[in-house]
């Protein structure tokens, strides 16, 4: 082989190589299309799901306003009707006065009731004091009924969003019910911390924990809930491992819009 | 006339098509590909006056002295544009200054003008060959928006790896068969015509080309 022929060779060596290149190229660049095509359709898929769950966790909070005030507003309504009925200026003086009184007891019931309602609607302790306190008061009424034992304590003095405030109240509650409902725990230590830009929340129960804690992920409304509301803020939830029985989860955001974005 | 000696004398003939849809096309054109009509228009003049030379019987090597740099300067600024994410756009002008003047003195005393000008077209292979692989890997870090057989990079860069990959070891080594080896300069050069005509393809793709999302 004369050394012209090796070159022409050569040539023709580097340019299959380059043609090579380019083919690779191609097939990776569409591996990478379709991943990504699947990972968009993922996160599709998870939005929806989770708007799904604002959906129905919307109507099921409707279902139970309605239903409040329905059964315990209407009804309170109702029977001070009826007594006020039979006050009648015929009726006997003392028999006047004991009607007057159930009546004035009934309404005193009603105001309590729908002062109830307002309250789950829009927290009065979270509005005037903040979610550290808000907090300490679902632990307080918690202990007091006697449900469970909820040990609360704070490390964090940042501030927080008001919007995120009420998301962080709304998934304390949702944890709390979770653990009254499904965990059959007897005792929750809940403690915040984190800085000026990050609010962490560690949870742990002594209840029957989860079989597989990653299936717990995007199954329940709840869960749903609490998930789409720490999206919304930028934050995440994670199954912490531990050696302890029951279950341990860590959530954690942003504190404020800006923060968002790291 | 032989098939060989008509593609080898005419086939620059063929930039006339790129040429032509990158004038019809002229007000659609992206910045890249109006650089890439720059590119055609600039090889289409640069062969005709060769081509004027070799018939009359003068030397036409003087022609790729200022040919070479002219088209690395809009290939590279090409390539600028496209890599800013990799690279800043200083270092595009850096490097380019320095190639210049490399250039230059090797014109002046190391490749004097009435000989073949290797050093600067091995070196600016040498240059686009690495560009486009960094073009790809750029792709690969930071995929486009828009579907990649749309996009005339695309079709630019891969006939800049193809042909100046397959003509590297030729310009590298032509010099020391143009004295010795008669017939198999004939056969680079019909390699040559032959990755010509593919680059010369590639440029009516990417002129043609009209990036979709």
């Amino acid at each position: 082989m004369t050394s012209s022929q090796l070159l022409l060779g050569v040539m023709l060596g580097m340019f299959v190589l380059a043609l090579g290149v380019v083919f690779f190229f191609l097939a990776y660049q569409r591996r990478l299309h379709k991943q990504q095509q699947e990972h968009q359709k993922k996160e599709a898929d998870y939005q929806q799901q989770l708007l799904r769950a604002n959906l129905q966790s919307q109507e099921k909070e409707r279902n139970r306003i309605g239903k409040d005030l329905h059964d315990e507003v209407g009804a309170l309504l109702s029977t001070s009707k009826l007594y006020f009925r039979h006050l009648e200026q015929e009726v006997d003086p003392q028999k006047f006065s004991e009607l007057k009184e159930k009546a004035l007891t009934v309404l005193d019931q009603t105001m309590t009731s729908v002062r109830r309602v307002s309250h789950d609607l829009k927290p009065v302790v979270l509005e005037r004091l903040g979610l550290v306190e808000a907090i300490s008061n679902i632990a307080e009424q918690l202990n007091e009924s006697q449900a469970m034992q909820v040990v609360f304590s704070n490390k964090w003095e940042g501030s927080l969003d008001k919007e995120f405030e009420l998301n962080w109240f709304r998934i304390v509650q949702e944890l709390m019910n979770n653990a009254l409902k499904h965990s059959q725990a007897t005792q929750v230590h809940l403690e915040l911390n984190g800085d000026e830009q990050r609010l962490v929340l560690n949870y742990h129960d002594n209840g029957v924990g989860l079989a597989d804690p990653s299936s717990m992920m995007g199954k329940g409304l709840g869960m749903q809930n609490i998930t789409g509301r720490l999206s919304l803020m930028h934050g995440e939830l994670s199954v912490e491992e531990n050696n302890r029985e029951g279950l341990s989860l860590k959530l954690q955001s942003a504190t404020n819009e800006i923060e968002k974005g790291n | 006339m032989d098939v060989l000696s008509f593609l080898s004398n005419f086939s620059y003939l063929l930039l006339i098509i790129p040429l032509a849809i990158g004038m019809v096309k002229r007000k659609k054109l992206r910045k890249e590909q109006r650089l890439v009509l720059v590119l055609v228009a600039i090889t289409l003049v640069s062969d005709s006056i060769t081509f004027y030379l070799k018939v009359r019987e003068i030397n036409n090597l003087w022609v790729y002295h200022f040919f070479v740099p002219i088209y690395f300067l809009v290939l590279v600024e090409i390539y600028k544009q496209e890599l800013s994410v990799l690279f800043s756009g200083k270092v595009f002008d850096i490097f380019r200054g320095l190639w210049i003047a490399f250039v230059i003195v090797n014109s002046i005393w190391f490749q004097p003008l009435n000989t073949f000008n290797s050093n600067a077209i091995t070196t600016s292979s040498l240059v686009y060959i690495i560009l486009s692989l960094a073009y790809f890997y750029r792709l690969l870090k930071k995929p486009l928006n828009y579907r990649l057989e749309t996009t005339p990079m695309f079709w630019l860069n891969t006939g800049v790896l193809l042909y100046y990959s397959g003509t590297l070891v030729m310009f590298i080594l032509i010099n020391n068969f143009l004295d010795e080896d008669r017939p198999a300069i004939i056969n680079f050069w019909a390699l040559n015509v032959f990755f010509s005509i593919l680059f010369t393809g590639f440029y009516i793709v990417s002129l043609l080309s009209n990036p979709k999302e």
